[in-house]
């Protein structure tokens, strides 16, 4: 099919399971002065009134209201990934999808040579050899500051520029919060979920998958040394030196590695089951992924899968798939 | 939409490649979906709204004026405004000058003809709603839109309806101005549905490597080689056969093979596309109803 | 050409409607999600008006460069696009139309005191309008737009605003004018504050009787409740469809 024109139908007024809890602007939520007020809600002569159209959340004594519909805002310690836009003094600029940019100090970053050297004169000099204008980089929030920007950090190694790989948007509320965002998917796919809603999914790296037996393996001989007495100076701290190896240039580094066609297939069959989900409007999680990308298998070649009602029907596939393991 | 060296890299291979993979997994040949809808623009003659998914939308209003002239270039008259662009910035102009000659150039002025003296002369307003948000520091010249707004006007102008002229046609002698039925039931198509005569329709289609890609994304056009908008009109080429520059990141020269192919591209899909649009000019709309 | 009967010895107007009803109204939001972060459609009667909101941002598109963000609150900007097909005789309004832009600034002010502004400091919000079809009530119609795409982009408000024209003929004040009725009768718009009876925008310019003032202003306030709850309902309809699915 060559092209598809449809004319934009209004989706169906559903049951409206608005119940009491949604609250539209200028709507009284409670005139018990005791509650603590939240985002979404103001306050006048005791009385708490919402600001947006939401639903209302309580938690112990704090009252705020969710909005449908928003940009995301920041919190510690979310995991996310973000486009570089700026490159300034000692910082860069970053866009996050949210209400400020959040900004990224040169003192944050792992740079080459290890992480516990010094920043030099130097380092300033060539903050655009290490990120620039378009790269993208996944990131934790560091800390916020007062008018509710965010502060961000990659000194771990598995923060850092992105590479082999696609990067898709949704909306950050579709996102589910999780401990862990970064997933390793069947098919040798991996998927940064930023809590922002911006996603990047990419192939496994080697190492990864590499690092688990390197590990085991060390331990091994670790345990076996240990065994034989011989303690050498250096050898539990391994941390420290796998930190000094991969901070070399390869962290900045903007070349792929050699990406066989199967993989890429598999990266654009879940960037369209990604898709699918935020289409249907469903809740993202590693789970829920994995079941619309086993689903989309049915559905053959990839290449159908940017039609709208095959990503619709994706999506309503994983609910019913999802009510059925319930009732069982 | 300012792409990252690794994620343009990884997009120009995937395209380049001989067994192509594009950034949304489409075919070569094939269009994203559109919604269109027309007719919804009470006081003109000819509406349409159309858009794609990265949420770029086109409104065409066809309004049609009674004039005595002789010369049928003056006929058509077009004008492209873009959101926050200058009525007079190169892309408006340059936009509205192409769709313009594109016009005259493949139009059947016999169904504008009212009376020997007298013509309807059609102003064809475009509307470019919403631009991506990052337009200003990206890369892209916005040049695709040529095919989208090329649909809307297909759609509106097929959609016209004027009233049912009530005078007589032939005026050669007495000195009369025409005048109309008041009553619109009898309007009828400006295109009538026994003439042959479709307007002409302009694709755009990206060059890269060996490939043709119809309707290239955004994050596609950053990393195409090269652009092309070529017009279509009943089944056949027709001017403009033009190279455009979809972004201003890294053009290259192009194969001159490639052109052919892209010709050959546009030839098969411009039945299909036409199909479509006739289908949504066939789809029953609710007058009074709200279109968003 | 001979005067159009405005208002029948029989209580009709011209388009059939009693002195103190309302024109159809129809509202939408949500209705280009791909495209801004909060997007509206309204139409009352023959008047149809888009509205679409990009924010809270630090880079506002339409921001003038070099236009410093304010740490108190959000730089809002306006944009009103009035095509030429808009009004029934085809005729094109340069960008920078003085009408255009003294009505841009009534807004603003506008929603300046509606918007919750130190939620947004150093932000800027870009509001877009776009006329696509125009009889009467162009300021009214733009309000209730920019009220249902604020909310719907989830920007925090005090209260809705629900804009509306009275007019008055002879001695009866007349509803929520349309463009034949607009031409002839001098007409007052007001902004009603949610539920209550404050005014958040008013704006006259034709000559009234000062004594009819008090009337045209409280069937206006009836009036704007009434939009309102119609808003106000479509506004949880579309919050039940973007609920996330579980």
């Amino acid at each position: 099919m060559i092209i598809s024109i449809s004319v934009p139908s209004k989706p169906e007024a559903s049951d409206t399971k608005a119940g009491s809890s949604v609250v539209t602007p200028g709507e009284l939520i409670t005139d018990d002065p005791t509650w603590m007020r939240g985002h979404g809600t103001y306050f006048l002569n005791d009385k708490t009134y919402s600001s947006v159209a939401g639903t209302v959340l309580k938690v112990n004594k704090l009252l705020s209201v969710v909005p449908f519909k928003g940009r995301y805002s920041p919190e510690t310690g979310d995991h996310l990934v973000g486009r570089i836009i700026d490159v300034g003094q000692k910082r860069w600029k970053v866009d996050i999808g949210g209400e400020h940019d959040a900004v990224l100090m040169l003192g944050s970053v792992n740079l080459p040579g290890g992480i516990l050297r010094r920043k030099s004169e130097s380092d300033e000099l060539q903050m655009r050899n290490f990120l620039k204008e378009g790269d993208l980089l996944n990131a934790e929030v560091q800390s916020l500051f007062s008018d509710g920007s965010a502060s961000l950090h990659t000194r771990s190694l598995k923060y850092g520029k992105l590479r082999n790989g696609v990067f898709v948007a949704v909306p950050s509320k579709l996102i589910v919060r999780a401990k862990n965002h970064s997933h390793d998917l069947p098919g040798n796919v991996s998927i940064i979920l930023g809590v922002n809603g911006y996603c990047w999914i990419y192939k496994t790296p080697l190492s990864s998958a590499a690092d688990h037996s390197a590990s085991t393996a060390k331990t091994n001989a670790e345990l076996s040394s240990a065994a034989s007495g011989n303690y050498q100076p250096g050898q539990g701290s391994v941390s420290i030196t796998r930190l000094e190896q991969e901070s070399s240039w390869d962290i900045y580094s903007d070349k792929n590695d050699a990406l066989s066609a199967s993989i890429k297939d598999t990266i654009s069959r879940y960037k369209n089951c990604l898709l699918s989900l935020s289409q249907c409007n469903i809740g993202i999680n590693e789970i829920r992924l994995v079941r619309a990308y086993e689903i989309s298998l049915g559905y053959g070649d990839t290449n159908l899968l940017f039609r709208e009602e095959v990503r619709q029907s994706i999506g309503e596939d994983v609910i019913a798939q999802e009510k059925m393991r319930g009732a069982g | 939409m300012v792409l990252s060296t690794a994620e343009k890299s990884y997009i120009y291979d995937s395209l380049a490649g001989e067994n192509s993979t594009r950034t949304d997994s489409r075919k070569n040949n094939e269009f994203r979906p559109l919604k269109a809808v027309c007719s919804f623009v009470p006081n003109c003659n000819g509406s349409s709204r159309v858009y794609n998914p990265d949420g770029i939308e086109c409104i065409t209003s066809v309004k049609a004026k009674v004039i005595r002239t002789k010369e049928l270039s003056d006929l058509i008259n077009v004008d492209v405004d873009v959101e926050g662009q200058r009525d007079n910035s190169t892309l408006c102009l340059s936009l509205s000058a192409m769709i313009q000659r594109a016009l005259v150039n493949n139009f059947d002025f016999e169904v504008l003809r009212l009376t020997d003296k007298y013509y309807f002369q059609l102003y064809v307003d475009i509307l470019v709603l919403s631009v991506p948000g990052d337009f200003k520091n990206s890369s892209y010249t916005l040049y695709s839109l040529l095919s989208l707004i090329s649909m809307g006007t297909y759609l509106a102008l097929k959609s016209a309806k004027l009233p049912l002229l009530t005078s007589t046609t032939n005026d050669r002698e007495i000195e009369e101005e025409p005048s109309f039925a008041d009553d619109w039931e009898l309007a009828t198509d400006l295109i009538p549905a026994e003439s042959k005569f479709q307007p002409m329709l302009i694709f755009v289609v990206g060059l890269v490597g060996s490939n043709v890609l119809v309707d290239p994304s955004l994050d596609e056009e950053e990393v195409l080689e090269s652009g092309l908008c070529i017009g279509y009109c009943q089944g056949n080429i027709v001017a403009p056969i033009q190279s455009v520059a979809l972004s201003t990141a890294d053009g290259k020269a192009f194969n001159r093979k490639l052109l052919t192919k892209a010709l050959e591209t546009v030839k098969q899909i411009g039945q299909p596309v036409v199909e479509a649009l006739e289908s949504i000019l066939n789809t029953e709309v609710d007058e009074y109803g709200s279109f968003f | 050409m001979s005067r159009l009967e405005l208002y029948s010895p029989e209580g009709l107007r011209v388009d059939g409607r009693r002195w103190n009803e309302l024109r159809r109204f129809e509202c939408q939001i949500n209705t280009h999600p791909n495209a801004a972060d909060g997007s509206s459609y309204v139409q009352q009667g023959n008047s149809k008006v888009l509205c679409l909101v990009k924010g809270p941002m630090e880079h506002g598109a339409n921001l003038a460069a070099g236009t410093k963000l304010d740490p108190n609150g959000p730089v809002l900007s306006l944009n009103i696009n009035y095509p030429p097909f808009a009004s029934n005789e085809r005729k094109k309004r340069p960008k920078n139309d003085r009408r255009l832009q003294e009505i841009s600034i009534i807004l603003k002010r506008c929603f300046m005191k509606t918007i919750v502004l130190k939620n947004y400091s150093r932000t800027a919000i870009d509001i877009n309008l776009t006329v696509l079809a125009m009889d009467g009530g162009l300021l009214a119609c733009f309000c209730n737009a920019i009220t249902l795409a604020l909310i719907d982009a989830g920007i925090s408000l005090y209260d809705y605003v629900s804009a509306v024209s009275v007019g008055l003929y002879d001695q009866t004040p007349l509803l929520d004018m349309n463009a034949l009725e607009e031409n002839d009768l001098s007409f007052v718009t007001i902004g009603v504050v949610g539920d209550s009876d404050k005014l958040n925008l008013t704006l006259c310019e034709d000559k009234l009787p000062l004594d009819k003032l008090e009337r045209l202003i409280s069937l206006g306030i009836e009036g704007c409740h009434r939009l309102k709850e119609l808003m106000d309902l479509q506004v949880r309809v579309a919050g039940g469809q973007l609920q996330e699915r579980q």
